[in-house]
């Protein structure tokens, strides 16, 4: 088929295919972004229980392959009674993986901030927390934002988990499956999402590059 | 009244190097104490462990007569009583000079913003840098800098300031710049304890010379007689080794 057909006949699958890649990755983003943060302050508490979790955290989730992780919830956790929808599963999966690069990539914003300013915070009185909230985290933040764009695209890129179960509507790897089995989309129906995909990692990329110079610390 | 610094009996240890050597001093409201001697001496691990940002091994720390604790709430809240500038400024590089000076009494005093940044622009025309208060550390100065990390130690409105070698990080030119601003503070009153190798100053403003050598306080003088006519041996070869350079 020519691309005018598949979109004639399947332009709006793949809009629904869009809209939900595009949702999974903003969900699972935002999700990495803020469990990704409570693991890095975790890692960096004063308290060794918490920094032994913060790490193990890490060293799991970094180290297993996302479709282990998705056949787990979906084949595996049924065993325990832990009956997540299809969505809930993959969601989970693009969330708690790219949730040990982030803090990865705050670990090592934090490691460029001067540790004489955490020296300078503390000797104003401020808390643990204060000196996390106040002086850490908004210098890691900045230091990350490009790192963190890269997590973005590598999070849009992992979002294609969602073609391995079921979904309704599905997401732009999982279209091409459901085209190529309804008719002869070939390669073209690739064509397609890839170019959707290149576009959609093309606009998180200037997004982070302007937040970056935005926030920048100059030195 | 009870001294605004107390410090009985300090011992601090890196490994098996004794750096302080049952340290003890006192610095009295409006008094200024300035710590002299050879590098590595232990008079910056002295000064950085009046606020705990070194712990000790034994002893007892007094601000205010009250027991420094090792960490915890009381602890931030005595440290907020008690200025620090530090060698190489560490002001928030993320924030402008206003924001900079308002941290500590917007986080740690609890002050509201436009109250605090009132309070900051007027320390920052003291040290004469209002010019600057919008604009990020990196912009400034070492000098600038410096004189900003002043205005917001002053902005906690402390009992006492630490300085620990304020000047050691700036081109010369900018030395006394910083200075002045130090010699006017202590002119109207500030109790300070101040660690630093310009002697002239020293002698100029010191109420009390502190000389240290090898973790020991070796003498303790007024600083005419510290300079002139010095107690010690040891202090008599570090003052002809500074002027035969």
């Amino acid at each position: 088929m020519s691309i005018s057909e598949l979109l004639s006949q399947y332009g709006d699958m793949y809009l629904q295919a869009l809209f939900t890649t595009w949702k999974l990755t903003f969900l699972s983003f935002l999700a990495a972004f803020i469990i990704g943060i409570i693991v890095t302050v975790m890692r960096i508490s004063p308290i060794r229980p918490l920094r032994f979790f913060g790490e193990l955290y890490v060293h799991i989730f970094r180290n297993i392959p996302g479709v282990a992780l998705l056949i787990l919830f979906v084949y595996a956790f049924p065993y325990l009674n832990l009956v997540w929808s299809y969505y809930a599963c993959v969601l989970t999966a693009t969330s708690l993986i790219p949730a040990s690069f982030c803090s990865e990539y705050l670990m090592s914003g934090i490691n460029s901030i001067d540790l004489g300013q955490i020296e300078a915070a503390r000797a104003l009185g401020f808390s643990f927390m204060q000196i996390i909230n106040k002086v850490i985290i908004p210098q890691a933040l900045r230091f990350s934002v490009l790192p963190l764009t890269n997590l973005a695209v590598a999070t849009l890129l992992t979002t294609a988990l969602a073609s391995q179960v079921p979904l309704k509507p599905t997401d732009l790897t999982g279209i091409v499956s459901y085209i190529n089995t309804h008719a002869v989309g070939g390669i073209t129906a690739f064509a397609i999402s890839a170019a959707l995909y290149l576009i959609t990692a093309l606009v998180i990329g200037q997004v982070g590059n302007y937040i970056d110079k935005k926030v920048r610390i100059e030195r | 009244m009870a001294p605004v610094i107390e410090l009985k009996n300090i011992n601090k240890y890196f490994g098996s190097h004794h750096v302080l050597k049952d340290i003890n001093l006192s610095v009295n409201k409006g008094e200024v104490v300035v710590i002299i001697g050879p590098s590595g001496s232990g008079k910056s691990t002295l000064c950085r462990t009046i606020n705990r940002l070194e712990s000790i091994d034994s002893g007892e720390i007094r601000i205010d007569g009250e027991l420094l604790p090792e960490e915890g709430r009381q602890l931030a809240r005595l440290r907020s009583k008690i200025g620090m500038v530090f060698q190489s400024f560490n002001l928030f590089a993320h924030k402008n000079v206003l924001n900079n000076v308002i941290m500590g009494p917007v986080n740690v005093l609890h002050k509201s913003k436009p109250e605090a940044s009132k309070e900051a622009i007027e320390l920052l025309k003291r040290v004469g840098v209002d010019s600057e208060a919008h604009k990020r550390p990196s912009q400034l100065s070492g000098g600038q800098q410096q004189r900003v990390a002043i205005a917001r130690a002053l902005a906690m409105q402390p009992d006492a300031i630490l300085f620990d070698e304020p000047t050691s990080a700036l081109d010369p030119e900018m030395i006394n710049e910083v200075l002045d601003v130090m010699t006017k503070l202590a002119s109207d009153g500030m109790t300070m304890l101040i660690v630093t190798h310009e002697m002239n100053f020293a002698r100029r403003v010191a109420s009390k010379v502190i000389f240290m050598d090898d973790g020991s306080i070796v003498e303790e003088n007024v600083p005419e007689e510290f300079f002139e006519n010095p107690k010690t041996e040891r202090a008599r070869i570090f003052l002809n080794s500074i002027k035969s350079e």
